[in-house]
């Protein structure tokens, strides 16, 4: 039988006895501290469960199934470029490649660059759109990754200094990858858009010139580059259209050839079915034929192979030579004219349409602007020699001019007329190859020419010898076997007007223009002895 | 030596006995190293007269050299009596090209280029340059520096085509103004030779130079006259050209009284300082609001034949 127990039970200590008061407050106490702390797990656990669950921005992030053309969305795609206070408050979809993200918190920073703009732009946690899971997401997508962003245009307080697009910023709504990027760069772009003698910067590293052309797929990406390589589209263009505008007819020559065309011993030989071929090196022997043919004013854009064992800065085995050759009335001035107006029009749409290319290059590689008189100044080879004597050079009044003498003689143009461009006419006769007319005022200079930029020589020209007798006189005046240009000397035995011409290389005269130092930061993919690849 | 007394004192060495130094006997006898003969004093005694044969050797040569060096002058005296009078004065020259009225220009074209802003150009030069054309071959060319553009039609020819339309070689020319229009301020620069000189300012230093190179120079004249002219140039040039609207008022007042009493601002023809002074009137565009005395003289100036290409320019 149980008493009934009036008072409550008494706990029992563990050595059976009851406990006193103390302990007992003691026990309570550890029961409260239980009690919360079970009740506080099982609340985590149902918030985690809650957030797992609760993804609620699951589809506005992601990694894009491979683009294999499935769906045609009605989606306008805008340009970092456009991206400008004026788009302030619209929502946007802009195709770009991850340049930088930083994540801090709730908030990741990206940056994300198109070609020669970048922008920032912003993720960070609310309610509605953006969960934490995408943030992760977002600064976790590899460097160089091409996505896709959905963003708000902001205006910002304080402008971005490090981008182009410096007034706005874009908040993020919907980030998807479409092409990832493997974690590991050869080079970083940072580093390889680094101005070379930046004060600021001057511990941290930069990119030399092998490893960028070892790695060009991602060294061309930089915005200095981007801008480089459209000068030289530029530089294309505008020799295109000036001449076309004057009439001039663009034709395609063979760059296989049975025969070294300028006598010259540096040419690339290739296996040609049962024989041996050439490669051209250069368009001069077809040029001419051309204008044999009565095409009167031609031009061609077209590969020249020289193979020149020259490790230089500018010299490349394979580049881009711009050459023209023109039927003339009376005298090879017209020609002269012709060739010094061209440039002058060069020059002008660089500096009036160019001019963001130009500011972009200039930041990593500043150099003085490119300076210039129209029309071109002409000198006379006396004048450069009496010119170079009284700054003290000996030269003969016959002699060629070597490359130091080249470069003193551009010096003292710049001081006196304050051009970086100038033609040399009436070189001696001695020094030019054997199909250069002759003066006829004065038997030991010739109807020939050079032109020069900063200093260094960028084309080499002459009124050439039309009549057949005269260049068989020449040639053996030079000592050369008549069988080896017995083609070349008959294409003039049809009647051929006189013309002259000239031409020059593409990659050379961007880079004087730029004022780069090496001429493989103006060709793509160089070609010079040491390099066959990419 | 009189005066004072002093105390006196045998001279120590007796050095007349040089030679008559007693030699003990007991001693091995050596020859005398300082003595060049074996004579021994008379050879001495003789004394430096013809003494030696190399001496006279020396003396002949001299002799000899002397005879062919007037020999040569005198070579060189026929010689340049042959020659054209300017070889002569061209001893004096000096390398920097600054030389002082010659006839004839030695080398290959001497180029002389000047940089003015398109905005005032710098007149002065035209009328020169007429006066130039008529004493030496020289052709003038207009370029347009990349720092400027649109630069007016008529600017651009100014100075005739070059040599474009022209069947010579730039070398065979004496003189060529080469003008470029660039963005120059405050005044036109000019550079003749890179290697020698650093650039001149100032249009009144330019007209300075070729009035040197016309014939006669302008300050060939007596110096008071020459610097009669140069006071002039200076004021058109300073105070008329960069100066402000009182320092032209007061140039005016000048000119207004000199030009009452004289047809020309110094001595009775046209000189230097009538070019520069017009120039800096129209460039300054003060030729329509003048004094009557300075009017009359702008109109005795626009009716000579230099100042006509320099007036076309503006009227353009």
């Amino acid at each position: 039988m149980e008493k009934e127990n009036d008072q409550p039970e008494v706990p029992l200590g563990p050595d059976g006895k009851p406990l006193s008061k103390k302990a007992l407050k003691k026990q309570q106490k550890d029961a409260e501290k239980a009690a919360k702390k079970a009740q506080r797990q099982a609340q985590q656990a149902a918030e985690a469960d809650t957030q797992v669950t609760e993804d609620f921005s699951k589809d506005r992030y992601g990694n894009m199934a491979m683009l294999q053309s499935t769906e045609k969305p009605d989606r306008r795609l805008v340009r970092v470029e456009e991206l400008t206070p004026s788009l302030a408050g619209e929502t946007v979809w802009v195709r770009a490649r991850m340049h930088t993200s930083r994540a801090k918190g709730k908030q990741c920073f990206l940056v994300l660059r198109q070609q020669q703009f970048n922008v920032q732009a912003l993720a960070f946690v609310n309610d509605k759109t953006v969960s934490k899971q995408m943030v992760k997401f977002a600064a976790n997508i590899t460097k160089e990754s091409i996505i896709d962003v959905e963003g708000v245009v902001q205006k910002v307080a304080q402008p971005v200094e490090s981008c182009t697009q410096r007034d706005v910023e874009l908040h993020v709504e919907r980030v998807f990858v479409v092409s990832a990027s493997a974690p590991q760069l050869p080079l970083q772009l940072d580093d390889a858009a680094r101005p070379e003698h930046d004060e600021e910067d001057a511990s941290r590293p930069r990119v030399n010139q092998d490893t960028r052309l070892d790695n060009r797929i991602i060294d061309l990406r930089t915005t200095t580059n981007q801008a480089v390589y459209r000068v030289v589209a530029g530089v294309c263009d505008l020799f295109r259209a000036t001449l076309t505008g004057k009439g001039f007819v663009e034709i395609h020559t063979p760059k296989i050839i049975s025969a070294a065309s300028e006598g010259g011993a540096n040419v690339f030989t290739v296996s040609y079915f049962k024989n041996n071929a050439y490669l051209a090196q250069s368009p001069q022997l077809y040029k001419q034929m051309a204008i044999a043919a009565d095409f009167e004013k031609v031009f061609t854009v077209g590969a020249v192979f020289r193979a020149e064992d020259s490790n230089t800065h500018r010299h490349l085995t394979e580049f881009v030579g711009l050459d023209l050759e023109m039927a003339f009335n009376y005298h090879y001035h017209e020609v002269l004219d012709v060739i010094g107006d061209m440039f002058v029009h060069i020059f002008k749409g660089l500096r009036d349409r160019y001019k963001t290319e130009i500011n972009t290059i200039q930041k990593q590689y500043p150099s003085e602007p490119f300076k210039f008189l129209e029309p071109s100044l002409r000198l006379e080879f006396p004048e450069a020699v009496t010119m170079l004597r009284e700054a003290g050079v000996e030269i003969g009044d016959e002699d060629d001019l070597s490359t130091p003498d080249e470069k003193l003689l551009g010096k003292l143009v710049k001081a006196k007329y304050d051009t970086d461009f100038f033609i040399l006419d009436k070189f001696p006769l001695a020094v030019r190859p054997f199909y250069t007319m002759p003066d006829p005022n004065n038997p030991k200079y010739a109807n020939s020419y050079d032109m020069y930029m900063r200093g260094e020589e960028i084309l080499s020209g002459a009124q050439r010898i039309h009549d057949p007798e005269f260049l068989t006189e020449r040639a053996k005046a030079h000592e050369i076997d008549i069988e080896k240009i017995k083609s070349y000397i008959d294409s003039f035995r049809y009647g051929c007007p006189p013309h002259g011409g000239g031409g020059i290389g593409m990659e050379r005269v961007v880079m004087l223009y730029l004022g780069l130092t090496n001429i493989r930061k103006t060709s793509m993919f160089p070609r010079d002895p040491k390099r066959l690849t990419p | 030596m009189s005066g004072i007394p002093m105390y006196k004192a045998t001279p120590y060495y007796k050095l007349d006995d040089l030679n008559n130094i007693e030699l003990p006997k007991c001693m091995y006898k050596m020859k005398n190293v300082h003595k060049e003969r074996e004579d021994g004093p008379q050879s001495v005694q003789r004394g430096s007269s013809g003494g030696s044969q190399a001496l006279d050797a020396l003396e002949q040569r001299q002799e000899n050299i002397l005879r062919e060096l007037d020999a040569l002058q005198a070579e060189v005296a026929v010689m340049m009596q042959h020659l054209p009078a300017s070889v002569k004065q061209q001893g004096s020259a000096t390398a920097s090209g600054a030389t002082c009225g010659q006839a004839q220009l030695e080398g290959p074209v001497r180029d002389i280029v000047v940089n003015a802003n398109p905005s005032s150009p710098p007149l002065s030069l035209f009328i020169l340059y007429e006066l130039l054309k008529q004493q030496f071959r020289c052709f003038g060319s207009v370029h347009v520096h990349s720092s400027v553009e649109n630069v007016p039609e008529g600017l651009c020819k100014c100075l005739g085509n070059g040599i474009r339309s022209d069947l010579r070689n730039r070398t065979d020319f004496q003189l060529a103004i080469t003008l470029i229009w660039k963005d120059v301020k405050p005044s036109p620069q000019m550079m003749m030779s890179a290697a020698y000189q650093t650039p001149i300012h100032g249009e009144s230093n330019v007209a300075r130079y070729l009035g040197r190179i016309l014939q006669p120079s302008y300050d060939a004249q007596d110096p008071v006259t020459a610097t009669e002219i140069d006071t002039w140039v200076d004021m058109a040039g300073t105070q008329v050209l960069l100066g402000n609207n009182k320092e032209r008022a007061a140039s005016l007042r000048s000119l207004n009284s000199r030009l009452g009493k004289h047809d020309w601002l110094v001595g009775s023809g046209l000189t230097l300082a009538d070019m520069v002074m017009w120039s800096a009137l129209h460039q300054t565009g003060q030729a329509a609001g003048v004094p009557a005395n300075v009017k009359r003289w702008m109109q005795a100036c626009n009716g000579q034949p230099a100042f006509q290409s320099a007036l076309k320019l503006t009227q353009s």
